[in-house]
């Protein structure tokens, strides 16, 4: 009896020394897991990857969701081939102008420049300083076709207008129609110019019907970032409206589509959009905007790595690269907007 | 093992151990606390410590920009020590700065900051040469570049800055909101150990104590006691179990000695009785002797048969005197221990002192007043004749015939009263106190008493009366003579004359 009693004793201490001990210990690993999560979840400790080169991209409207489409697409196929492709000035204080950020770019000794030229000396010089300094330059959208940049990336504006004419012809029937093109007064390249002649020339060789269409262009003061809206009121202040207005960005038919309904024109006046951002696919849903036409951005993003990559150990590659163009009606909206969301 | 030892620790040593393992956990947990607070606040020192960084280098490279202009302004040989020393610093500086293509937005930052600061050295450095070549023009331009670098670097020194100051805020906010949980988790944990030493402490004390306990219950009862308590086994070796195990051995100690001494006392009443016994069969030995030796009937008869030799002699005296001595022995032998009458005790003590008038030739005078109807009282054998014989023995017998006894029977308030008086010596105040308690010492029984004392009278006249109050003894004084009074209880035929 009493020898089991002394042994239920020895017993009783033992598992109270081991409770404690375990006790112990297991406060202190709480305490030491608590802190090392909340520690991690302080500084999580970013994936960091290490790539080999490193190309800048230069956009005048970084913000712009056509723009970031395009540089997602870079950025996709950089990370696919190691290379870590930057949308410049994106965490910079000061706003630089891509001149500007050219400059930093030349200077920073990236592997390669993509950027959205234009046909300005100072961006010939800078792309022909960048190349003179080992770094191939890319031009995106709009072309420098003087400078020694090895190639151009873009859509094929003729292309472009084309399709509009085709939209304008489709819309007109046999009805007299009267068409404005808005183009950007401070455009210095001839993009807009070949647009505008692809439309001509379809309007001109596939009006079967021979409908009366009368073409006009319509200079939107883009110099200053608010000035855009305003001239585009200035369209529906005349007394001659058009019957359809053609838009060659996302900006120009946003602020379209929005003074169409704040003057009350829905169904008077036709819009043939561009890009396919969300409030224009929505312009779409709602019958306001006939048709969008929405470029492969995320090709056009591929293709400039491709290219500098291409470039880089051949020696050489296209001239051009020509991203796809999609039309966007009613009859297939719905499946943007699915991709959209999907997104 | 530690648990065999912790046996053989004394008690301060238990319970000292269990308050040094509590404040051991205390002393932990405070350490591990301690340790995450500090780790937290070097973590908190740390988020601004890029920023900082970021400030000497923008400053460094103020300082080259400002050292060329100077230089390019003044050309002194000072200035272009300055220029050197602040471009090796800035240098320096560089060096230090990420040149990786990393997924990290700052360390490609720094990548780019590094990079133009190389080539903004370069630039200043040809600036300074062209400076130094006096070409105006070249030095102008490359001045012009220099400083179109050097705001670039600056403004993206600046960006970088911003964006990271901008994150370790964010990173300081949620630092300072970590440890807000931090401290939380601290006191959670704290009061959690601080329980768990109180529930530690009290059941090792309570483990402890319990023994004690258990003792101070068993000294209770021993304490009122009861020696059979079951003794507890406490195999610990401090100070409880000393006290316990000597405990345990005074009960032991004390069954044995209480034991010890009811064994003793058996055997001496064992013995008592013995003796008892012995001295009742050594009296009633000593009785039967005595029975034996003087076989009355015997006496009365052979006295019987003296008498009627006597009477055939006529020998009147003779005859008289055997005849009432065989009376007088009749008397004992039929009476012995009966009650009788007063009558029958009278006649007794008329025998007794003609028998000793006889013997002492008359010396002794007797006069007797008795009422009547007191005659037929009861009374138990033998009390007067002791008396009388008492009275001769101790008062008159050395007056030589002037003794005198006066026996008197009277009825007092209903009460029969017999009293006996005598002319003798008398006696002080302290023998009859001393008599009437029983505590007076006969002398020697005499060869002619027949050994009855007053002790005896007094007792079985007590005895037959059922009260105290039997006997007076009146003496005024010495040769005043005494008078012993002994009351009686009335008899029912008296009751009756009355």
């Amino acid at each position: 009896m009493k020898e089991k009693k002394e042994q239920n004793d020895k017993k009783k201490i033992t598992w109270m020394l081991w409770i404690s001990v375990v006790t112990v210990l297991l406060t202190v690993l709480l305490i030491i897991g608590v802190f090392q999560i909340y520690r991690k979840s302080i500084r999580p400790q970013k994936d960091e990857s290490i790539y080999d080169r490193y190309y800048m991209m230069i956009v005048e409207d970084r913000k712009s969701d056509f723009w970031q489409a395009i540089y997602n697409g870079a950025y996709e196929a950089g990370l696919e081939q190691n290379v870590y492709v930057d949308l410049l000035g994106n965490n910079l204080a000061r706003n630089f102008n891509k001149y500007e950020l050219m400059e930093i770019a030349i200077y920073s000794d990236v592997d390669g420049i993509i950027v959205e030229a234009d046909e300005s000396y100072r961006m010939t010089d800078l792309i022909n300083r960048a190349v003179e300094k080992g770094i191939p330059v890319i031009t995106l959208y709009s072309d420098n076709t003087d400078s020694k940049r090895c190639s151009y990336v873009g859509i094929g504006n003729y292309d472009l207008g084309c399709e509009y004419g085709r939209q304008v012809l489709g819309i007109a029937g046999k009805e007299p129609k009267k068409v404005t093109l808005l183009v950007s007064a401070n455009a210095s390249d001839s993009s807009q110019n070949i647009v505008w002649s692809g439309i001509q020339e379809t309007i001109k060789q596939e009006n079967i019907q021979n409908a009366p269409i009368e073409l006009s262009l319509f200079s939107i003061d883009d110099s200053n970032t608010f000035t855009v809206e305003e001239s585009i009121r200035d369209i529906f202040i005349q007394e001659n409206l058009p019957d359809i207005i053609i838009c060659l960005n996302a900006v120009n038919t946003a602020c379209v589509y929005q003074a169409v309904i704040d003057y009350n024109k829905v169904g008077e006046i036709d819009i043939l959009g561009y890009y396919d951002t969300d409030t224009i696919i929505k312009g779409i849903y709602r019958n306001v905007i006939t048709s969008t036409i929405t470029v492969d951005t995320e090709q056009m993003g591929r293709y400039c790595v491709d290219a500098l990559t291409e470039y880089e150990q051949m020696g050489n590659t296209n001239e051009y690269f020509m991203a796809d163009i999609t039309l966007i009606d009613k009859t297939n909206v719905s499946d943007f907007v699915r991709g959209n969301t999907d997104d | 093992m530690i648990k065999d030892r912790f046996y053989d620790f004394s008690l301060q040593g238990k319970i000292s151990s269990i308050y040094i393992l509590a404040n051991i956990f205390v002393l932990l947990a405070n350490f591990v606390l301690l340790f995450g607070i500090n780790s937290m606040s070097q973590e908190l020192e740390k988020v601004y410590q890029e920023n900082l960084t970021l400030n000497e280098l923008s400053e460094g490279l103020t300082s080259v920009q400002e050292n060329m202009t100077e230089y390019l302004n003044v050309k002194t040989t000072e200035a272009l020590e300055n220029y050197y020393r602040s471009e090796q610093d800035f240098y320096a500086q560089v060096q230090n700065l990420s040149s990786d293509i990393s997924s990290v937005t700052f360390k490609r930052m720094e990548r780019n900051i590094r990079n133009m600061s190389q080539q903004y050295i370069d630039a200043v450095g040809q600036t300074i040469e062209a400076k130094r070549g006096r070409n105006v023009e070249k030095y102008r331009i490359r001045y012009e570049n220099a400083t179109d670098l050097y705001e670039y670097i600056n403004s993206y020194i600046y960006s970088l800055n911003i964006e990271q100051f901008i994150n370790n805020s964010e990173n300081y906010n949620a630092l300072s909101k970590v440890f807000r949980v931090f401290e939380f988790v601290s006191m959670f944990i704290m009061a959690a150990v601080i329980i768990g030493n109180v529930i530690l402490i009290i059941n090792f004390t309570g483990n402890l104590i319990s023994p004690l306990r258990k003792l101070a219950g068993q000294a209770d009862e021993v304490a009122r006691g009861n020696f059979d308590i079951e003794l507890t086994d406490y195999k610990s070796h401090d100070e409880i179990g000393v006290v316990t195990n000597a405990f345990n051995q005074m009960v032991i100690s004390i069954r044995q000695y209480i034991g010890q001494i009811q064994e003793r006392m058996e055997i001496e009443r064992q013995l008592k009785e013995k003796e008892l016994l012995m001295e009742a069969h050594l009296k009633d030995a000593q009785l039967k002797y005595l029975q034996a030796q003087i076989n009355p009937h015997f006496l009365f008869n052979t006295l019987n048969a003296g008498a009627q030799l006597a009477m055939m002699e006529e020998a009147d005296k003779t005859y008289e005197y055997v005849q009432r001595m065989a009376e007088f022995f009749r008397y004992n032998v039929k009476k012995g221990n009966d009650i009788v009458t007063v009558k029958d005790e009278i006649e007794l003590v008329d025998n007794y002192i003609y028998i000793l008038n006889v013997r002492f030739s008359g010396d002794i005078h007797y006069e007797k007043s008795i009422e009547e109807k007191v005659l037929d009282a009861p009374m138990p054998s033998m009390i007067l004749q002791p008396i009388i014989e008492n009275c001769i023995n101790h008062g008159i017998r050395e007056m030589a015939g002037k003794g005198k006894i006066w026996l008197t029977a009277f009825s007092f308030e209903g009460q029969p009263c017999i009293s006996i008086r005598d002319n003798g010596i008398g006696m002080s105040a302290e023998t009859i106190e001393k008599v009437l308690a029983g505590t007076y010492r006969e002398e020697e029984l005499s060869g002619d008493s027949n050994g009855i004392g007053m002790n005896n009278i007094i007792v079985r006249l007590q005895l037959f009366t059922e009260t105290e109050d039997v006997i007076d003894i009146i003496s005024e004084g010495k040769n005043m003579g005494t008078e012993v009074r002994i009351y009686l209880k009335p008899s029912a035929r008296e009751d009756k004359h009355v």
